[in-house]
């Protein structure tokens, strides 16, 4: 036993021996010389099986077997990957089964020997809560473009039934032209084929807005996702007036995000936009980017008469519309959209120069 | 053998539908104008009257509904493209002096159709006389009919089934000598019938 006799190493000894987190020490090689009963009910070995070995039969084979070479490194060249930092590895349990833990791990030196304890705290219940969360999350998220993309469907099929309604008169023609002028009948078979693009364009568009997302965030062009959600919303466009200005939406910005959520609140602002200006001869909705500090802003306003002072309030909260036939449920999922990715979105108040007279949304999201 | 050239005039704001439009009216003895906003229709017929119209409803700026309003009356037929299922625009746009609609997605055979009897005008051997011989749910049918209802919508309306409707359908339809809702809708707007 390390500890014995005086009074602190007897409070060491009861620290230790308490505590709730894992706690170890290796020597500089890796070996074990300290393994507390915390430990034991995290990882499944008894202090017997894991005292004297390497510390790396606690890791999975593909971090066991850098381990060794990690701890020489640190110890000539002082380069410190984990020491004094601390951060989130997967452990390995006795039945072989992998685990989120927290680690953090300090040195010190006794007898001119340098050594390391480890802190381990089992992450598990947490990392389960957090993806239970996400999968609701994600659940209500779809429920939202699903909701949206049937509000559209009318006009969605009235846009299909365009190229579809084309390529029969091309494919008829070109057949009417293939005796006589081969040539023509070619250039309709062209123009066929381009509709047939046109058609398929759009049902991924409508696709990408109903598929359940993969729930996963990776660096995005944030021009790309603008311009699509901007060319679905105005495919959906029942009389085709609004126009939508999206030349001041910057290119070359990249967010980490995930990339049908995104979407997904930029169709909801645009078209609530757009419904905004119903009616009136003149329909703007315009999209603007804009950088500042870490974040991107995401401006969509347009120049209907704006937000009803009495909706304001309520106006994020589930279930509060003032369209016909809306569930109501698009602006608080688009609010906790933002959230999830650590950015905000708000009605704007203050008025701006330049800014259009109507409603402004702003979408905030962190840079990548 | 020398045949008068017939000159059809082409407008639809989607480039791909206008162009495919224009190659299967396209016949030896035919001319086809094409016009990519309703504003160019309407200026064209300043210098040049078609023989015919092709007149898209839905379009951007002016509508279909626009141009019949800013130009009234006018000596050819008309024939509204319009989108499936809207047919209450359709109506509204045959009472503005349209001959005739067809829906999206049509086959070329729809086209030449509608186009053959437009400029025949051939559909009209009704009479307004022929209103007193309809029963009194077809005449509530005709009127259905008349605000741009489709057989579902009527069906829905009458607690009846839709197959019903299109028995009642047929018998109007029959009964006043028109080929199908266009015909009806011109007929009831051209007289002071008493549907």
């Amino acid at each position: 036993m390390p500890f014995s006799g005086t009074h602190a190493e007897g409070q060491l000894q009861a620290l230790i021996g308490t505590a709730v987190d894992g706690i170890m020490s290796i020597d500089r090689r890796g070996i074990v010389d300290l393994y507390n009963p915390a430990c034991e009910r995290i990882f499944g070995w008894a202090p017997g099986e894991v005292i004297g070995r390497n510390v790396s039969m606690l890791m999975p084979p593909r971090y066991a077997h850098r381990h060794d070479g990690f701890l020489e490194r640190y110890i000539e060249t002082g380069d410190a990957r984990i020491i004094g930092i601390g951060r989130e590895v997967e452990g390995l349990r006795k039945d072989g089964s992998e685990f989120p833990m927290d680690l953090s791990v300090g040195e010190f030196e006794t007898g001119g020997d340098r050594r390391f304890v480890g802190i381990v705290r089992d992450l598990t219940e947490r990392v389960a809560a957090e993806r239970r969360l996400r999968e609701l999350q994600a659940q209500l998220s779809h429920m939202g473009r699903v909701s949206a993309v049937a509000e559209m469907g009318t006009a969605l099929a009235h846009e299909l039934n365009q190229p579809l309604t084309a390529i029969a008169l091309f494919l008829a023609a070109s057949d009417k032209a293939l005796e006589s002028d081969p040539a023509k009948a070619r250039s309709l078979f062209a123009r066929a084929q381009q509709e047939s693009q046109r058609a398929g364009d759009i049902v991924r568009r409508i696709r990408q807005m109903v598929e359940r997302g993969d729930d996963e965030r990776r660096d995005i062009d944030l021009a790309d996702l603008i311009t699509g959600a901007a060319e679905l919303c105005s495919v959906a466009d029942v009389d085709g007036r609004t126009a939508i200005d999206i030349s001041r939406a910057q290119s070359r910005i990249t967010i980490h995000a995930d990339a049908t959520q995104i979407r997904q609140v930029l169709v909801n602002l645009i078209r609530n936009a757009m419904d905004a200006t119903a009616g009136q001869g003149n329909r703007t909705v315009r999209v603007r980017t804009r950088l500042r500090e870490d974040m991107t802003e995401i401006d969509v306003e347009d120049n209907g008469p704006g937000i009803d002072p009495q909706v304001r309030p309520r106006l994020f909260s589930p279930f509060v519309t003032s369209k016909k036939d809306g569930l109501g449920i698009g602006l608080s999922i688009c609010r906790t959209i933002a959230e999830s990715h650590g950015g905000s979105l708000e009605l704007l108040d203050e008025p701006e120069p330049g800014a259009l007279s109507g409603a402004r949304f702003r979408l905030a999201l962190p840079m990548s | 053998m020398s045949q008068k050239t017939l000159h059809i005039a082409v407008t639809d704001d989607d480039d791909a539908v206008r162009d495919a439009l224009a190659a299967v009216l396209e016949a030896p003895g035919r001319t086809i104008r094409t016009h990519a906003h309703g504003l160019a229709f309407i200026e064209s017929l300043d210098e040049f009257t078609p023989d015919a119209a092709f007149l898209d409803l839905k379009m951007p700026v002016l509508t279909g509904l626009d141009v019949l309003r800013r130009i009234g009356r006018v000596p050819f037929p008309i024939i509204m493209v319009s989108a499936h299922g809207d047919i209450a625009t359709a109506v509204e746009a045959v009472r503005l002096g349209a001959y005739d609609f067809v829906e999206k997605p049509f086959t070329p055979d729809v086209i030449e159709t509608a186009l053959e009897r437009a400029l025949s005008q051939d559909s009209d051997v009704s009479s307004q006389e022929a209103f007193i011989t309809l029963t009194e749910r077809e005449t509530e049918i005709a009127r259905a009919l008349n605000r741009g209802l489709t057989n579902k919508e009527i069906a829905r309306e009458f607690d009846i089934s839709p197959r019903t409707v299109e028995i009642h359908r047929a018998r109007v339809f029959g009964k006043l000598g028109v080929r199908n809702v266009a015909g009806l809708v011109r007929l009831i707007a051209d007289g002071p019938g008493r549907v």
